[in-house]
């Protein structure tokens, strides 16, 4: 399942993400102010509450934060902990956070899996604002938007697994409708470990191209350090956007001691079992349980399954698809050369153009005999792009296979014509020369004879010819 | 009763001129007492007039144009707010605390903004960037902390009633020392919403006036439960009628208990005071009876280990950035770090550095935590004696008020004259102080407790202790 | 005896965590100080106490608030004029490079 795995193995390389994504709610997490702080010029989307004036307190948590909070984790399976929890106070000193601490809940949710990676624990924090290092200038407007930090188990072994692993977990968060999504973007501590080295957590990554990028500079450093026989000594790093690379942090803005304690303006939030019985009611269908339906009502193989369910968005095209086609050719097509075509293209196929029909329609002609299966890689590239139906894509493209036993006996008799040695061999017993003449029809059609009725009618003509 | 009765001639005399009055007092004696850091002259002038009119109409609200001082640490919109440091020197509140809403509402008049211990840190009401204030009783003295300009400004008859707030006996204190009223709300019954944090667990507003009816009025308005607080209840707001309808023979339901511990290191005088007035109450068909709270004498470090960690937290937002005193420097490291250090009085980073260091990874378990583990056994403590009894009663302070400069060099002697009305607070219930008495030409205070949300009964027995001295 | 031993290193390192900075003169003062006062405060020790820690004395739990229409503050500019240093709306503050 973890494609690229293999290329890693000596490494025995551990890869965990702290995810924070912003929960979608009209108002911020503790006051009235929007969550809209985009659209607002600097410092105009603030109130007392998150601006931490002098005497004011939280409102309580907005409660759709945690149901869209409670939503993500019973998808991933999770279950929430008996015990009320708090919210806390961490403590550190900069510049984008009014009360130089960060409200952030103790765990609300854990032990669940998405994409065969464990997923340790989720909770609900603040969003500081934002302070520009290099101006030195600092906006409010976001503190106080709704976050949900989703911890990972270290279970992933390639940058490119936990760039798939993102990008199919901010889908399935997308189509649960509980982030925010014109920000389209994620926040993320990526904690690595290496064999022979102790675990480094890059702090500071903003997209999940950064992920991927900050895991292969780590990589290969930490590879280096080890090889010139270097120790690898657990510390924080800070990913710069920019250069792409990770930088150790001076020794100053290490010295951090959280000094956790509940925030006593904030008194103890219960999750009582009726609450998350009316959320899990709601909820679509868990991978888990797709799974399963997938496996057995379409016949499909595991590893067509979990591309299929890694995107929601996918598994219902599929769905959609299969309903006009046989559904085990419209797997493995949704699976492999589309999900791929998406990937290539940074689309989803909810923001791109193709839809189940192109799928189910492009089937029926491979089905017939009309289009070939190296040419409907095209048709799905085109369709992803363009969105034209299959028919004019065709006629376009010039993808008709030719069939018809004439038009092909009249271009066999021509390369034979053309190709007496050829002929010639074949008949002393050559086998490769079959081939040959093969290839020259194929290329004589631009590729668009029917193989198994050409290479028939050939042989035929060429017993003939004895 | 004093403050009913004021109301009432309120609305048959001029109010502007009853301000007026007030303001000229202020701009007489102030100077030298120093009970306002800033004054709100023009707009209580302003104020005045407006309410006149409904006064005049019958439409007024229940405080009818009261003067009302209030302590500098909460918020009122467009007034400048220090909490007593020059953290704060020049920061103008943008927005009202949810009591200072509910006061302006019944037309209450707010006549300034009192001086107070730096962030409440202090039990003398000398520790202020301001100034000492000073006990308008004898000027030699402390007035208690750390509300001290509430008190004071009450005390000198600068304003009608106050606002203050209570996190350790700030309220109580002072009152005592002053000789007033000084009430101190059931934790959740007032809202903190616009109360600078000193130590969020633990603390509250709550008013000071000249009898049981100004505190039960000032109760019924700013009590009740407030979406910006999540600690806050519901309120009966019946505190007024509870003491209007107090009957001389109502004494006689009442069962008091006495702790023999709130009596231990007492000042003889004021052990005398106290003791004559549970007599008296005894003699008039209450019935008193001796108890025991054995955790009591543990009362001061479970409250200051509370109070340092709170603090420390609370404190960190003053970088300079957003608001307050700025010093900067190369980096944002170095630039708080100097704000803070040249803005911060002595105290006030003694708590914050002793609060950083118990919350620590490698001591929290030593203090923070084993605190907070004590604090239950205070709380079962009170929980014991109020299964069995109405009110806990006995003395507010420990001594007599001292002379101004007198224990600030001790921060451990100064810690222990809080021994007394910390209990309260770390166990949430309610308590108020009242005189009873001079010593020395100074007021000696009565203190009741009550359990959590137990105010009315607090009420009753607060009037029942006003009539037995000879009140109206 | 109070069993924590507050040397030098910690002041230095409460000091830094607390962004509070403190001359050579102040650090020896308050590190006695703090041994005194925790010293004394250590009677806490007799005490029998259960395992649970009393964060809250009230009762209430899960207050929240239901999201709806957001309410934008009306008195912003008063916020932002207390900003320390300001340019285009933003706050000012050092760079960091």
């Amino acid at each position: 399942m973890q494609l690229h795995e293999d290329k890693y193995k000596d490494l025995n390389l551990k890869i965990g993400l702290e995810i924070h994504v912003q929960l979608k709610t009209e108002q911020k997490i503790f006051c009235e102010c929007s969550t809209d702080y985009i659209n607002s010029s600097p410092n105009n989307n603030i109130c007392p509450i998150c601006t931490s004036q002098p005497g004011s307190k939280p409102m309580g948590v907005n409660e759709k934060a945690l149901e869209n909070l409670l939503k993500i984790g019973l998808f991933f399976g999770c279950k929430a902990y008996e015990k009320p929890f708090y919210v806390q106070r961490k403590h550190y000193f900069y510049p984008d956070l009014p009360s130089n601490y960060q409200r952030t809940s103790q765990p609300i949710l854990g032990d669940g899996n998405f994409m065969g990676v464990g997923i340790w624990e989720i909770h609900i924090e603040e969003d500081p604002g934002r302070y520009e290092l290099r101006e030195g200038k600092v906006d409010l407007n976001r503190c106080g938007v709704p976050l949900a930090e989703i911890v990972t188990a270290p279970d992933i072994k390639s940058p490119e697994y936990a760039r798939e692993f993102l990008r199919d977990l901010l889908l399935s968060l997308e189509y649960l409708g509980v982030i925010r999504g014109e920000s389209g973007s994620i926040r993320a501590d990526v904690n690595i470990s290496i064999m022979g080295g102790n675990r480094i957590e890059i702090k500071n990554v903003n997209s999940v191209k950064g992920v991927y990028k900050a895991l292969k500079y780590e990589i290969v450093r930490q590879k280096a350090v080890l090889q010139r026989g270097g120790t690898i000594t657990m510390e924080t790093r800070h990913f710069d956007e920019g250069s792409m690379i990770t930088k150790t942090l001076r020794k100053k803005e290490t010295v951090a001691d959280y000094r956790y304690i509940p925030d006593p303006d904030l008194v103890p939030i219960y999750i009582s079992p009726e609450k998350l019985q009316e959320i899990e009611s709601v909820l679509p269908e868990s991978p888990h349980n797709k799974k399963k339906r997938f496996m057995k009502e379409y016949s499909l193989g595991e590893e067509i399954v979990d591309a299929l369910i890694s995107d929601l968005y996918l598994s219902d095209f599929f769905e959609e698809s299969a309903k006009k086609s046989n559904p085990i050719e419209s797997g493995k097509w949704c699976a492999t050369e589309l999900k791929r075509r998406l990937n290539e293209k940074n689309l989803s196929v909810s923001t791109s153009k193709i839809t189940p029909k192109h799928i189910s329609d492009m089937i029926g002609f491979i089905e017939r005999g009309e289009l070939s299966v190296k040419n409907a890689k095209w048709i799905i590239e085109d369709a992803v792009d363009t969105g034209e139906d299959i028919t004019s894509l065709m006629d376009k493209k010039n993808f008709y296979q030719i069939s018809s036993e004439d038009t092909l006996l009249d271009i066999i008799e021509k390369v034979m014509g053309d190709n007496p040695k050829a002929v010639e061999d074949y008949k002393s017993g050559n086998e490769n020369a079959l081939h040959f003449l093969f290839g020259k029809v194929v290329n004589e059609t631009e590729g668009r004879a029917e193989p198994s009725k050409t290479i028939k009618l050939l042989k035929d003509k060429l017993c003939m010819v004895n | 009763m004093f403050t009913k009765d004021l109301i009432e001639d309120l609305s048959s005399n001029s109010l502007e001129e009853h301000i007026h009055k007030k303001i000229e007092e202020i701009q007489k004696k102030d100077k030298e007492i120093n009970s306002f850091i800033t004054l709100n002259i023009e707009d209580a002038q302003n104020s005045s007039k407006e309410i006149q009119k409904k006064i005049d109409k019958g439409i007024q609200g229940k405080l009818s144009g009261l003067a009302i001082s209030i302590k500098d640490n909460i918020a009122v919109s467009k007034l400048r707010m220090t909490c007593g440091s020059k953290v704060l020197e020049n920061y103008i509140a943008p927005y009202d605390a949810t009591i200072i809403n509910s006061i302006k509402k019944e037309d209450g008049i707010i006549i300034g903004k009192c001086n107070m211990d730096e962030f409440a840190c202090g039990s003398d009401g000398t520790s202020s960037y301001f100034g000492p204030t000073k006990n308008p009783r004898n000027i030699d003295y402390v007035p208690g902390g750390s509300s001290s300009g509430s008190a004071a400004s009450l005390a000198a008859g600068f304003t009608d009633l106050s606002i203050g707030s209570d996190t350790g006996g700030s309220i109580r204190c002072p009152a005592s020392f002053c000789g007033v009223y000084g009430f101190k709300p059931s934790y959740g019954l007032v809202s903190r919403y616009g109360l600078s944090d000193m130590a969020m667990s633990l603390e509250g507003p709550g008013p000071f006036a000249k009898d049981t009816y100004g505190i039960a009025l000032l109760l019924d308005i700013i009590s009740g439960k407030d979406p910006r607080d999540t600690v806050t209840v519901e309120s009966s707001k019946s505190y007024t009628k509870t003491v209007e309808n107090f009957k001389d023979q109502d004494i006689k339901n009442l069962k008091i208990a006495y702790a023999k511990e709130f009596f231990e290191g007492v000042d003889e005088k004021i052990k005398n005071i106290i003791l004559d007035k549970i007599s008296k109450l005894e003699s008039e068909g209450a019935k008193i009876e001796e108890v025991s709270l054995p955790n009591i004498k543990y009362a001061i470090p479970i409250y200051y280990l509370v109070v340092f960690s709170e603090f420390s937290s609370a404190m960190s937002k003053f970088d300079g950035f957003k608001y307050g005193h700025y010093v900067g420097g190369q980096d944002i490291v170095e630039a708080v770090s100097n704000t803070r250090e040249t803005s911060m009085g002595i105290e006030v980073k003694r708590r914050v550095l002793l609060g950083t260091f118990i919350t620590m990874e490698e001591f929290r378990g030593r203090w923070y935590t084993k605190a907070l583990k004590a604090r239950s056994a205070i709380k079962e403590d009170f929980k014991r004696i109020f299964n069995s009894y109405d009110l806990l009663i006995g003395p507010t302070m420990p001594t007599l008020p001292w002379k101004i400069g007198e224990r600030i060099s001790d921060p451990l002697s100064m810690y222990s004259s809080d021994i007394l009305t910390v209990s309260a607070n770390l166990a949430g219930i309610c308590a108020s102080s009242q005189p009873v008495g001079e010593a020395k030409g100074l007021p000696v205070g009565l203190q009741l407790h009550a359990d959590s949300l137990c105010e009315s009964k607090l009420l009753k027995g607060m009037r029942a202790v006003e009539l037995a001295c000879g009140g109206i | 005896m109070v069993e924590t031993i507050i040397d030098d290193n910690v002041i230095e390192r409460v000091s830094e965590i607390a962004r509070l900075k403190l001359s050579e003169k102040e650090k020896e003062k308050f590190r006695e100080e703090f041994e005194r006062i925790l010293e004394e405060f250590s009677v806490v020790d007799e005490i029998k106490v259960g395992e649970k820690e009393l964060y809250y004395v009230i009762e209430n739990v899960n207050v929240l608030r239901k999201d709806s229409e957001p309410k934008p503050f009306n008195k912003i500019n008063d916020i932002k004029n207390n900003f320390n240093k300001k340019e285009d709306g933003f706050i000012v503050v050092p760079r960091n490079l």
